[in-house]
């Protein structure tokens, strides 16, 4: 019951997703625009990587940013002031699948975009196939879960559909600015530098470069070392458990947080 | 009613013995206010059961605890037999659920509306098309629900209400906003489920509403129960009245501490519901006018209407 009611809220979201301008532009356009903008980079070296690999891998969480998080805070506010999430929790929806079934959607679409992504790397950029598939691909997975009730959470502090780009915005800079996603943090002082990697995306860009280059990313400075199959597993095994960490935080803030109806109800 | 209890619902949970829903003592508490104050009543099996009162008296309050929205501040509340917040889960396939507006998403048809909802129930007594014919939709069924008018709206939200069949079905504001034919032809639907069964529980502020449909009513004000049970007996409590032209310069008798109350010309007492103290108070009103050689001119006696009973009670400090 679970599982059909999770997908039945997916399909409908999905069917929406597709009606809805923004919604499109969100989580379909801008994430193709994030991996395509990476074509255009000069050539060059940072990190001991091929810039625009180095962008195109930083770029593959910001589109789990924008796909799941982005755009879930916006639909969880709009459905929360249009009362549907309270004719959906009236009904036989139990509330995970009711969020879970929001949540599948953006993962199904996270997914395909990183497959777009990196297609576009390989064939672009002339870069390699990720060195590790399933690693990249459970990262991907992992990540966009643990957007779900980080999501449900700032919606929950979110007045109207519109807020939620001035609510989301902060998130994004410092997630964005944390994560190296687009610029390394090696020149920065200590404490920045930890707690920065201690941030929900650092260990996504971590994980995804890990996987994609086959080199730890979180030994030391450039040049990193190359690692094997079995070895990038181990060296990604402290930022998985941060994203699942990050998760379980993001489920105790949607219980402060999250409203199932209107604020000013 | 009782027999009908038999017929095979959506549920195959077996009816429940006793009251369909029971409500003692609700106190409901948001922050400082109190928007209900210990209202107690009890539906039966198959009924109907009408809350009225105006906006702010604790209606939807009420019926939102009675759908599991809520934990009550107070007081214990059950609805076949469970409690409608902890046993959500159960309860749902049983009830049917009309919220006071909204709840759509904009961007899809009637049709796939009704289609979705239907979708995720267990059991499917009704097509989509049926469910749309009922109330009456069916030319909008490829119409984005962003486009309905409020009374479609309506009706488009006592489709999805009733598209399981549910035991209880509550309505909240169930007419408003539909014009007069719409709204008949949603009475006929609810009459149609009343009929069939159903046990429900409707809010409203049309008095006509009520009148055509409860079987009992509670009028609600400021969070408490003013008056309850079935139309007759409520207004009958409120007893019979008599007007008649009076000048102000007459002082008009007190009548068993009955005084009366005077508008424009005309003065009015409210004479109670036992009919033997009516007619008592009656002779001694009009010996006093012969005593004072006066005639009452335009005089009335009449019972009260529920609309004179919801007026006294809304206007009550």
């Amino acid at each position: 019951m679970l599982l059909e009611h999770t997908l039945k809220v997916a399909r409908l979201d999905f069917m929406v997703l597709l009606r809805n301008r923004t919604a499109f532009f969100t989580t379909i356009a801008f994430p193709l625009l994030l991996g395509g903008m990476t074509l255009g980079l000069e050539d060059g070296l940072v990190e001991g990587t091929p810039v625009g690999l180095y962008m195109l891998t930083g770029m593959l969480a910001l589109v789990g940013f924008f796909v799941t998080f982005a755009y879930l805070t916006s639909l969880f506010t709009v459905r929360r002031e249009d009362l549907v999430l309270k004719r959906m929790r009236g009904s036989l929806l139990s509330e995970v699948a009711i969020l879970g079934g929001s949540g599948l959607t953006c993962t199904v679409i996270y997914v395909v975009q990183v497959a777009v992504v990196v297609t576009i790397g390989v064939v672009g950029l002339g870069g390699s196939i990720p060195r590790n598939v399933p690693l990249l691909l459970l990262t991907v997975v992992l990540t966009s879960v643990m957007f779900v009730p980080l999501a449900a959470a700032l919606s929950g502090i979110t007045r109207t559909g519109e807020s939620a780009q001035i609510t989301v915005l902060p998130v994004l800079l410092v997630l964005a600015g944390t994560s190296q996603a687009a610029f390394p943090l090696g020149n920065m002082p200590e404490v920045v530098q930890r707690l920065s990697a201690a941030m929900p995306l650092s260990p996504v860009v971590d994980v995804i470069r890990i996987a994609y280059f086959g080199r730890d990313f979180t030994d030391g400075t450039a040049p990193y070392p190359a690692v094997g199959l079995a070895e990038s597993w181990s060296a990604a095994a402290p930022g998985l458990l941060l994203i699942l960490g990050w998760t379980v935080a993001g489920v105790l803030f949607a219980r402060q947080y999250f409203r199932w109806e209107p604020r000013n109800a | 009613m009782t027999e009908q209890q038999t017929l095979p619902r959506s549920s195959g949970e077996p009816a429940t013995a006793g009251p369909a829903i029971t409500v003692r003592d609700l106190h409901q508490r948001y922050g400082d206010f109190e928007a209900v104050r210990g209202i107690s009543f009890e539906v039966q099996p198959g009924e109907l059961f009408a809350l009225l009162g105006t906006n702010g008296a604790g209606k939807t309050t009420t019926i939102e605890v009675l759908e599991g929205f809520r934990t009550p501040s107070g007081g214990s509340v059950r609805v076949l037999g469970l409690d409608p917040h902890a046993d959500r889960a159960r309860l749902r396939p049983r009830t049917g659920i009309m919220l006071q507006d909204g709840g759509f998403i904009g961007d899809l048809t009637v049709a796939e509306t009704v289609h979705f909802w239907r979708d995720v129930l267990p059991h499917r007594p009704q097509t989509v098309d049926q469910a749309l014919a009922r109330v009456d939709l069916t030319d909008k069924a490829k119409v984005p629900v962003r486009q309905l008018s409020g009374g479609q709206k309506r009706r488009l939200d006592l489709a999805l209400a009733t598209l399981a069949r549910p035991e209880v079905l509550f309505l909240d504001e169930p007419t408003t906003g539909m014009d007069p034919e719409a709204r008949r032809t949603t009475w006929s639907t609810i009459q149609e489920l009343v009929d069939d069964g159903t046990t429900v529980v409707l809010t409203t502020h049309y008095l006509e509403e009520a009148e055509r449909l409860a079987d009992r009513i509670a009028i609600m004000h400021a969070g408490r129960i003013s008056a309850t049970g079935t139309i007759a007996s409520v207004v009958a409590e409120r007893g019979s009245r008599v007007r008649f032209v009076a000048s102000r310069d007459v002082t008009l008798p007190v009548l068993d501490g009955i005084s009366a109350t005077t508008g424009e010309d005309l003065a009015e007492y409210h004479l109670g519901g036992d009919p033997a103290a009516v007619q008592d108070r009656l002779r001694r009103l009009l010996h006093w006018a012969d005593n004072n050689r006066l005639v009452l001119d335009r005089f009335e006696v009449r019972s009260a209407s529920l609309e004179d009973v919801f007026l006294e009670i809304a206007h009550a400090a």
